[in-house]
This record gives C-alpha cells, sequence and structure tokens, in this order.
C-alpha cells in the first residue's frame, strides 16, 4: 500500500512540476510578447495579460500542494523544536489532520465553484471559467495524496 | 464568537507549526463555520483564487526568478569582484565589500535571503580566513542582506502595493533612497568598528583592474539601473519590467556569460514552481483572512479604538513602528504585513498618513524582524553558513540594528526623503 501510494505520489509531483513549468514558461513569453506588442508594434493584444494571470493561478494552486510533499514551506517551528518528542509526534498528526481539513474544503467546494461557473467565460481568453477554477480541487486532491503518503511512512515532520 | 473562533484558531496553528497558508485558511474555514449568517463555503477557493488573480502580483515569480537565475549563471562572483574593486581599499575591505555586493543584488533580485544565502557563502568564509570575527562576519551579511527588500525590486513592497491599492512604480521609487541610507549607515558603522579592530584593507584596484572588474560585471551590475531607468520614464509597468528583467537575464545567461544550459534554466524553473507555489499562497489565503476580519468589522473598530487614544499623526506613528518591530522579532515578516495591513490600513488616510510613506515604513520594520532574535530568519541563515550560534551573532549584530533604527527614525519623521523619487513621476 505505502509503495503502490508512492507511485502515485511520484506520478502527482511530476505531473504538477511538468504542468506548473509550463505554465511559468508560458507567463514570462506572454508578457514578454504583450511588452514588444505594445511598445515596439503598438499593437496591443487583448489576451495576453489574460493568459498569464490565469496561467499564474494554476503554477500558485499546484505548487501550493507540492510544497507538502517537498517540505518546503514557510511556517514557526522554534516553538514546537522546544516540546518533547512525543508532543511532537502528536503534533505532526494534529497538523496533518488539519491540512486534510483544508484540502477537502478545496476539493469539494472547489469543486462546486468549478462546476457553477461552466457557462461562463474568462474574459479574454473564450474559455469557460471552469478551467481556470478546476485547479483547486485538482490541488485539493493531490495534497491528499500527499498527506496520505506521509501518514503511511509516519512521517510527521513538519512540512 | 465567530472573531474568537478566528483569532485562537490563527494563533494556535502558528505555534504548532503550520505552514503559513494552512494558519490562515484553517482560520478562515473554522470562522466561516460560526458566522452569525451562512456563508457558503466556496467562497474559500473563490478568494484564493481571486486573491492571485492579480496582474500586478506576478512581478513576484519574475523577480525571484531573477534572483535565482543570477546566482545559477555565476552573476555573484562578479558582482562580489566589482565591489571589490570599488571599496575593498577602504578600512575593512571585505565587510565594505559585504555591504556594497548586497546593495547591488538588491536591485536585482527580491529576496533578502536568496542574498544571504549567495553572497554569505562566499563571503563568510573569505571574511573568516582574512581575520574577521565570525560573529561579526555573520551579523554584517545578515543586516546588509535587509537592504534587499527595501531597494528595489522588492516582494514585500509588490505585496503591500496590491494591499493598499497604491502605485507599486511609485513604492519602488520611493524605495532607492531609504535603501541608500540604510545601505550608507552599514558602511559607516562596518567602517568604524574595522578601524577600531584592525581588519584588514585590500589594495586599491587600479585603473585597469577596475575597467576589467566593470567588464566582466557590467550586463548583471545595469539590470538595477535598467529597473529604475523604465520605472522612471513611466513606460513600463512593475511587472513587464520583471518580465523584461527575466528575458534580459535569461539572454545575458545564455549568451553572454554562457553559464546558463537549459537543463540548468528547467531545475531552476522547477524550483520556482513549488517556492512560487508557497509563498503567492500566503498572500492568497491572507486576503481571505482579512476579507473575514472585514466581514466581521475589525478593522473600522480597531481604528475608533485607536483613534480615541490619540489623533496625533506622530504619536500613531512612532506606536505602530514600536508594535511592528515587536510583531517582528516572534512572525515571519510577509505574513505580518499581509494579516496586519488590512487591519491598519482605514486607520492612515483619517490621520492623513501617505500611503506610499507608510509603505516603506512597514517594509523597513519588516527587514529589522529578519535578523532580530528568536525568529529572525536572515541572521539564522547567516549564523548557519558561518558556524555562530544565533546568541553571539545577535549580539554582534547590535551595532548594526542601532543604525537601523536611526535610518528608521529618519525616514518615519523626514518624509520627503521617501516621498521626492515618486514625486517626479
Amino acid at each position: 500500500m505505502a509503495g503502490y501510494l508512492h507511485r502515485v505520489g511520484d506520478a502527482a509531483e511530476s505531473m504538477i512540476q511538468l504542468v506548473g513549468t509550463v505554465l511559468f514558461i508560458i507567463m514570462i513569453v506572454s508578457v514578454f510578447y504583450e511588452v514588444i506588442m505594445r511598445y515596439v508594434f503598438n499593437a496591443p493584444t487583448f489576451w495576453s495579460e489574460a493568459l498569464a494571470r490565469n496561467s499564474m493561478i494554476w503554477v500558485v494552486v499546484l505548487g501550493l500542494s507540492l510544497g507538502i510533499r517537498k517540505k518546503d514551506n514557510i511556517r514557526v517551528d522554534f516553538i514546537v523544536l522546544m516540546l518533547p518528542r512525543g508532543v511532537q509526534m502528536a503534533l505532526g498528526y494534529l497538523r496533518i489532520a488539519l491540512v486534510v481539513v483544508f484540502a477537502t474544503v478545496f476539493l469539494i467546494h472547489g469543486m462546486r465553484l468549478a462546476i457553477t461557473n461552466l457557462t461562463q467565460t474568462v474574459t479574454g481568453l473564450g474559455i469557460p471559467v471552469f478551467w481556470i477554477y478546476i485547479c483547486v480541487p485538482l490541488s485539493g486532491l493531490c495534497m491528499l495524496i500527499f498527506l496520505a503518503e506521509a501518514l503511511l511512512k509516519e512521517d510527521t515532520s513538519p512540512f | 464568537m465567530a472573531l474568537t473562533i478566528l483569532i485562537f484558531l490563527l494563533l494556535f496553528t502558528l505555534i504548532i507549526g503550520l505552514p503559513l497558508p494552512f494558519c490562515l485558511g484553517v482560520a478562515s474555514v473554522g470562522a466561516l463555520l460560526f458566522f452569525d449568517f451562512p456563508v457558503p463555503m466556496t467562497i474559500v477557493p473563490q478568494r484564493f483564487v481571486a486573491g492571485i488573480d492579480s496582474f500586478s502580483f506576478m512581478a513576484i515569480p519574475f523577480f525571484l526568478l531573477v534572483g535565482d537565475l543570477m546566482n545559477t549563471a555565476g552573476i555573484t562572483q562578479r558582482i562580489i569582484r566589482l565591489s571589490n574593486a570599488l571599496v575593498g581599499h577602504l578600512p575593512g575591505g571585505l565587510a565594505q565589500v559585504n555591504v556594497v555586493s548586497s546593495m547591488f543584488f538588491g536591485g536585482i533580485s527580491g529576496s533578502s535571503s536568496a542574498d544571504t544565502a549567495s553572497i554569505g557563502s562566499i563571503l563568510i568564509p573569505a571574511m573568516k580566513k582574512e581575520g574577521y570575527d565570525a560573529d561579526f562576519s555573520v551579523a554584517l551579511t545578515a543586516t546588509s542582506s535587509c537592504c534587499g527588500p527595501i531597494i528595489p525590486p522588492s516582494i514585500g513592497l509588490i505585496l503591500y502595493g496590491v494591499i493598499a491599492n497604491v502605485s507599486i512604480t511609485k513604492l519602488f521609487l520611493a524605495g532607492y533612497i531609504p535603501g541608500l541610507l540604510l545601505g550608507g549607515s552599514l558602511l559607516i558603522t562596518a567602517y568604524v568598528i574595522s578601524k577600531e579592530r584592525g581588519y584588514p584593507t585590500h589594495p586599491r584596484a587600479n585603473a585597469r583592474e577596475l575597467f576589467e572588474a566593470f567588464k566582466g560585471s557590467i550586463f548583471a551590475a545595469a539590470l538595477p539601473f535598467l529597473i529604475i531607468g523604465g520605472l522612471l520614464s513611466g513606460v513600463f509597468t512593475v511587472t513587464e519590467a520583471a518580465g523584461v528583467a527575466v528575458v534580459y537575464t535569461l539572454f545575458v545567461g545564455f549568451f553572454i556569460y554562457r553559464e546558463l544550459t537549459i537543463s540548468g534554466t528547467i531545475q531552476v524553473l522547477r524550483n520556482a514552481v513549488v517556492k512560487v507555489g508557497t509563498l503567492m499562497s500566503i498572500a492568497a489565503s491572507a486576503l481571505i483572512f482579512a476579507w473575514v476580519l472585514t466581514i466581521l468589522e475589525v478593522p473600522q473598530q480597531l481604528a475608533l479604538a485607536i483613534l480615541s487614544f490619540s489623533d496625533n499623526k506622530y504619536i500613531i506613528l512612532l506606536m505602530l513602528n514600536v508594535f511592528f518591530l515587536f510583531i517582528g522579532m516572534f512572525m515571519e515578516p510577509k505574513a505580518s504585513l499581509l494579516i496586519l495591513m488590512p487591519v491598519i490600513l482605514p486607520l492612515l488616510q483619517p490621520l492623513g498618513i501617505d500611503l506610499i510613506h507608510f509603505g516603506i515604513i512597514i517594509i523597513f520594520n519588516n527587514v529589522i524582524g529578519l535578523i532580530t532574535p528568536p525568529i529572525g530568519i536572515v541572521l539564522n541563515l547567516a549564523a548557519k553558513l558561518g558556524n555562530v550560534g544565533m546568541d553571539r551573532a545577535s549580539i554582534a549584530a547590535l551595532p548594526f540594528l542601532g543604525s537601523m533604527l536611526i535610518v528608521l527614525v529618519i525616514i518615519t519623521y523626514v518624509p520627503a526623503l521617501v516621498l521626492f523619487l515618486p514625486g517626479l513621476l
């Protein structure tokens, strides 16, 4: 089971890294393209800013979930480190439980939000807003996978 | 009830070491459950996404990327060499080099920890080898990195600009003079201490060496001036300037210094995805938190309470300075900025405090928090690099802290120093 979840976690991580990197490149290219179009050719586009902004939404929302697996998050740890080992372990489980709550809100209510926006379209891009919001439940799902993986490994060290 | 839950959950989750975006998110979710009127939980993902959805915010990932790419492209060594040619002959040569390099770096990247990590890992060992005390080297590296968030580009100023809804271009222009004052005060402090302790100097660079150092680093050292120029001319928005800076850095790294590779760049981008995700999620969840506070009418009531205590602008500014310095000792600076600003903003306009001026004061307070114990993220990082205990590093940082506080008082009570450059626009 632990090995299986580890493979699922690896797959989720590669997916986030691939999508995130590609969207990051799209952000850079579309902002630079807009600068060139506006200042050199005096022909501003209406879609490049929207494309860049919405790409950033995906990068941030997915990047947050990967931060759990990479244990790369900003937090205050000096108080926890002063506590006895057993309490540290217990707080580790509590932290996982709290993030499970947050991830579940992202998964369920993010999905609801995405579905209620099926018909609305993104200004400048012409695609349904659904495709922007869908990154939220996706991120919630990835968080749950990473948390389950950490639990099965009995790894409650701060993430 | 909802407010009690909100504050309790925030403090509790912070103390047990939950990552910041989740602290703010969990506290908001908890408070929403106890609202007097029903609020759909979909407001949480919706506000989270709305919090990220800002073109101004995009300058943050771009400037983070510029800093990382500069490190990978071997720019750090070139900047240190240039600084050495410029100020290495002064008393405490390497100490002066440390400050000047940090000022250049501050003009390129937006993050002080990146500055400490890259400059500190080269200069702290070098300083120790030349006979500088380890605690002095560590304290100086940490404090000089504080120029980074004040000299634009600055991530803190972008966050402030979005929350306070003021022009980030003007905020950036306002940061240059205080940043130079801070750098200058650290140079003087380092000069005095070095003279007293007889720290070594380097021979003055001759014209040829100076020229060589300039030639080697011109493309890196030019970036801060390109950014100022672009902003002062009013041609670029900050985000556009940041996007151009990314492309410029890639161009210089690939074609001029030839130290960037495709695989190295992709690695930097992959790391940036996680870094950007965790950092900007703090901003997004802080905006959910701030929204909950506003619905509960906390900012208005707090403003009334403070104004009934005093409506003298200078006393309030002093109180806010002391309060933020205190909070800065215990909280991550960006988080305290994001949580507290929405609460304090309604207070400023009735008192006639300029929002640009206040932004610089707050960021200055924030960077002081980077070097004060027990949290002092940047001082901690430098202490680890220099193998010095946090206690010794904190004591060695005291003279520098003193000079920073003097600069803080000056910029607080002489607003013209801050507002002169943005006034030119």
